[in-house]
Order: structure tokens, then C-alpha cells, then sequence
């Protein structure tokens, strides 16, 4: 099988910012790939390049081994939902399923996946932060999707919110879903990923089994712009430490992840 | 989550028809789409009817008086149906186009739709499509609403009713569906190219409704190059058109300038280009 995800070398530059640094990222199939890194680190930067809303300044991208552009299967949320205010929650809803080409029957599923559907009657321009979340995570649902990316998937939920959600991811992977997540929050990320890459400055500084994020003090430091896909089974059942292309020792431009922990 | 059930249907055309009926439900249920279509209906009556009418009856003299009764009668109603659309019914089509369009920028909902769909020529496309046939709808309309006020004045003056033919009729819709797609087209375009509403809405009804008067009414006579360069404008080409299918010269924007046929092949071709550049821009642009 092939890689939900592979970035190679990817690069974007916005004048004389680099966002994204020759970033490398693999993610396997059925992997929760935590996605972890400080504000403007270019994570959404680099989610936007992997769905082909915008385009590399160089480097490959390859979601199950296809050239972006070819998005079946795949479900993301993306820096917030966003919808049409005039529309009804379903009508949005309904409205997406037609661009996916899915049949709008989908549409009651996934509201009740998301827990929306006492209010998808109402106007979208009613809803509240979280309930504006909700519909988002439900849109990336539409497709029955093999691979979701959610990004930052728990901003302006409250607690209970956020429970709900991160109970979502987890259903997700445990029915065999590739999700790739990103997040500021190392807590969140310790609690649902199998394997969590640190980004900061448009560099994938750091990557490991979260069970290596627990188990030792601090991070494994990428040395060079690695992290080829090389394994393609599904993932272990219990996260084994892989050798190669990552040392141990800190580097000086891999300084230890500014995040709370 | 993931099962071997598969919910995507295949096939181009299919996706195309999926993609057509997304932009109609947006459409269709936007309000200011309908409030639009309530003002263009609201302006050619009162402007092309009620007040030459109110005139006529009064006996007041006024710009239009001249034309008297004769213009308000059903023989009358390709002219007057299509006599708008050079400027001010082209100006509301134009910001229909802008708001299909660049709403989704306003909104910020084209990563939404083309995570679902990430054709955007496919997306693109639906949405032309789309918002051509709600433009085909504002021009059917007005004629509707022009046939049923010039009955009632044939009525009220106990006037024969004289329709025009069938072919003139096809002709008048036709034409006047090519200039409203052409506005919508141009206001799809102005905004991927300024990616939102208002500047778009802002800046194309300064074009058609001050600019194009400036260039026509004060530039024009001073400067040769200026007539000639506005000779090549799409509004002028759309007032060509407009004439030749019989609107009345009092219409702001209506002028013979060229003849009928050359007119409609030349706002034909800004249709295609208004559409074609927009594509290249939308396909080139990254989604923010
Ligand atoms: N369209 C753009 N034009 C110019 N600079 C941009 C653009 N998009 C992103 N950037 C810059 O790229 C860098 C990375 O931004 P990005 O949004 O990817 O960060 P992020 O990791 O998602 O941060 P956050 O956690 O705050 O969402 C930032 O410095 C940002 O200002
Ligand atoms: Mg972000």
C-alpha cells in the first residue's frame, strides 16, 4: 500500500520568507500523524501545499502515491471552517456532497457523526465557534475518507468540545483512517498520535513515536531534510523506535520544541 | 470510518451536472440573487414604462415624450426589453457574476469546495454555466414583465396589440442573453482577478456607469484615439447590438456603431475571453 502522505523536499517561499523549508513527511497508512509546531511555524502552509490549494515553490507532493489534484478519498479542514452564512448547516452540507460527487444521503450520517443535527436546520451565520467546527469536521467526513487533515481541529471548542472531537480522531483511526493533524498543543497531540513531526521556522526539526515522546526527555532531532517514506506497512501496534535518519543529540538549529508540554 | 463502500460517482459529465447543481443551490437560495432580480424587473418597468407612460398621459413634454405611445406598445417590447442591458441591467448581471464569484473569496469557501472537488476548471465551469442561466432567467423575466405592462397600456389606450414575430423575439432573447452573460462573465472575472465583492461590485459599476459615459460623452469628441479605442469597448458593442434589434437611441448606452451581426460576434468574443482569463487566473492563483 502506499503512503497516505509523502512530501518531498517541499518548499515555499512567500518574497524573501521561506514558510516552508524543505520539509520532508511521510505518513502511513492508518497512522495518527500529529502535526506539532509554534504560530507560523508552516504547518497550515504546509497542509495547503499536500491538498494542492497552493502550489510548492518546489519539492513533490504524493497523497497515496498521486500527484496533488486528485483528492478522492481525501477529507480536510483546513485554518477554520468556512461556509455559506445564507445556507442552513445541511444545505452547506448538501452543497459539498454535490461537489464531491457524493450522494447527499451522506449528509445525515455525518451530522450525526459530529453531533449537529438538532441545529442543522439553522442558518450557518447563527452558529456558534464551535458548532461552526463541528460542521467543518462533518464536511471532511463527506467522502468517507481513507485520509483527513485537520488542522488545528480543536481551536474554539470548550472542553467538552474538544473531548468530543479528539474522541472523533480516535474513532477515525481505529476504523483503519490515515489522519494527519496539526496542532499547537504538545498535550493534545501526546494524547492522539502515534508519531507527531515538529515544525518550526518551515523546518521539520524533530520526529517521533509519541511512545519516545514519553519515554525520554526531550525529542528526537531530524539531522538533515530526511524522513523519506520508507516502511509502507500499516502501522506497528505498538510504535517501535526506527532507526536512521534521525539523531539523537540536539542540533543548533533544532533547539527544543517551544511548546508547552 | 473508511469501508469498501464507495459513495463517488464517476464519470466527467457526472460531476459536471453535481457541480452545476451545488452552484444552483447557492444560487437559488441567496437572497440578494432574488433581490437583484427584483430591482432589474423594478427598473425596466419604471424606466422603460411607468414613467414614459406617466409622461405620455400627463402631456408634459420631457426627453422620452417624443416617443410617445407608440413606444410603450407590445410591437415595441424587443427594444425595450433589451435597451438595459448596455448599462444598467449589464451593471446588476455584472454583479450577479461578482457575487457567485467572488463571494467565494468573501466567504473564504473555495478551500471548502475544492477539498470536495479539487477541479477547479470543473468548478469553474459549473459556475459559468450556472450563472449564465440565471442571467438567460433576469433577461426572460424582463421580457415577461414588458409584455404584461405594454398590455396594460394597450389596454388602458384601447390600442391593437401587434406582437413582434416569433424570429425577432428569438433574436431580441437571444442577443440580450449574450450581453447579460457577457456582464456576468466579466463580473465572474473581476472577482477571482480582485478576489472578493465589494472592490469588484465598486469598480465595475464605476465602468459602466461613469466611466464609459466620460470616455463616450467628453473624451470621445476631443480625442480621435479615444473614439476609436471605445469603438472597441464591449459596452458600446453591446449598445450596437441593442440598437440594431430595435431599442430606442434615447437608452443611455444605445448607439448603432456597428452593425447588428459584427456587434454580437465581438461581445460573443469578450464573452470568451472574460471566461478564459478568468480560468487562467483561477487555475494559476494559490487558495488561500
Ligand atoms: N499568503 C501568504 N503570504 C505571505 N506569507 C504567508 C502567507 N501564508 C503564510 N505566510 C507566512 O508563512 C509562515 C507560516 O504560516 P502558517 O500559516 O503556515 O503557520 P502555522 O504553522 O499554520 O501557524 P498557526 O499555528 O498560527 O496557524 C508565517 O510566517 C506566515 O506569515
Ligand atoms: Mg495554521
Amino acid at each position: 500500500m502506499t503512503a497516505p502522505v509523502e512530501a518531498r523536499r517541499l518548499t515555499k517561499r512567500y518574497g524573501t520568507l521561506t514558510a516552508v523549508d524543505n520539509l520532508d513527511l511521510c505518513v502511513q497508512p492508518g497512522e495518527i500523524y500529529g502535526f506539532l509546531g509554534p504560530n507560523g511555524a508552516g504547518k497550515t502552509t504546509t497542509l495547503r501545499m499536500l491538498l494542492g490549494l497552493i502550489r510548492p515553490t518546489s519539492g513533490e507532493v504524493r497523497l497515496f502515491g498521486r500527484a496533488p489534484g486528485r483528492l478522492d478519498g481525501v477529507g480536510a479542514l483546513i485554518e477554520g471552517p468556512a461556509f455559506y452564512p445564507y445556507l442552513t448547516g445541511r444545505d452547506n452540507l448538501r452543497v459539498m456532497a454535490r461537489h464531491a460527487g457524493v450522494a447527499p444521503a451522506r449528509v445525515a450520517a455525518v451530522l450525526d457523526q459530529v453531533e449537529l443535527t438538532v441545529r442543522a436546520g439553522d442558518r450557518y451565520a447563527t452558529y456558534s465557534l464551535g458548532m461552526k467546527q463541528r460542521l467543518g469536521v462533518a464536511a471532511t467526513l463527506l467522502k468517507d475518507p481513507r485520509l483527513i487533515v485537520l488542522d488545528e481541529p480543536t481551536n474554539g471548542l470548550d472542553p467538552a468540545g474538544m473531548a468530543d472531537m479528539r474522541l472523533l480522531v480516535r474513532r477515525l483511526g481505529a476504523a483503519g483512517c490515515t489522519v494527519l493533524l496539526s496542532s499547537h498543543l504538545m498535550t493534545e497531540v501526546q494524547e492522539l498520535c502515534d508519531r507527531v513531526g515538529v515544525i518550526a521556522a518551515g523546518r521539520l526539526v524533530a520526529e517521533s513515536t509519541v511512545a519516545e515522546l514519553r519515554g525520554e526527555p526531550g525529542l528526537r532531532l531530524v539531522a538533515a531534510p530526511a524522513g523519506r517514506c520508507r516502511g509502507t506497512g500499516p502501522k506497528p501496534a505498538r510504535p517501535a523506535r526506527r532507526p536512521g535518519h534521525r539523531r539523537r543529540s540536539a542540533t543548533h538549529r533544532a533547539p527544543r520544541p517551544a511548546l508547552p508540554s | 470510518m473508511h469501508s469498501p463502500r464507495r459513495l463517488s460517482r464517476s464519470g466527467d459529465a457526472t460531476r459536471l451536472a453535481d457541480d452545476i447543481r451545488a452552484e444552483t443551490t447557492k444560487l437559488v437560495r441567496r437572497p440578494a440573487i432574488w433581490a437583484l432580480l427584483a430591482i432589474a424587473i423594478g427598473l425596466s418597468l419604471t424606466f422603460t414604462y411607468l414613467i414614459p407612460y406617466a409622461g405620455y398621459a400627463g402631456g408634459t413634454g420631457g426627453p422620452r415624450a417624443d416617443r410617445g405611445l407608440a413606444a410603450l406598445l407590445p410591437d415595441q417590447l424587443v427594444g425595450n426589453s433589451i435597451g438595459g442591458l448596455p448599462v444598467f441591467l449589464g451593471a446588476l448581471m455584472l454583479i450577479l457574476g461578482v457575487l457567485a464569484v467572488g463571494s467565494e473569496y468573501a466567504s473564504g469557501t473555495w478551500k471548502t469546495v475544492v477539498t470536495q472537488d479539487p477541479a477547479r476548471l470543473r468548478v469553474y465551469a459549473a459556475k459559468l454555466v450556472t450563472v449564465c442561466l440565471a442571467a438567460l432567467a433576469g433577461v426572460l423575466a424582463v421580457f415577461a414583465v414588458g409584455a404584461v405592462a405594454s398590455i396594460a397600456v394597450a389596454l388602458a389606450e384601447s390600442r391593437t396589440m401587434t406582437w413582434p414575430g416569433a424570429g425577432d423575439l428569438l433574436a431580441g432573447v437571444g442577443a440580450g442573453w449574450l450581453i447579460a452573460a457577457m456582464w456576468t462573465v466579466l463580473g465572474a472575472l473581476s472577482g477571482i482577478a480582485l478576489r472578493g465583492v465589494a472592490l469588484p461590485v465598486g469598480l465595475g459599476l464605476v465602468w459602466l456607469l461613469a466611466v464609459q459615459n466620460l470616455l463616450a460623452l467628453i473624451a470621445a469628441p476631443l480625442l480621435g484615439w479615444v473614439a476609436q479605442l471605445q469603438k472597441a469597448l464591449p459596452g458600446p458593442h453591446a449598445g450596437s447590438l441593442v440598437a440594431a434589434l430595435g431599442a430606442s437611441g434615447d437608452t443611455p448606452g444605445v448607439e448603432a456603431r456597428v452593425s447588428g451581426d459584427r456587434a454580437a460576434l465581438i461581445v460573443g468574443g469578450y464573452l470568451l475571453v472574460f471566461a478564459a482569463a478568468g480560468d487562467a487566473l483561477l487555475r494559476r492563483r494559490d487558495i488561500l
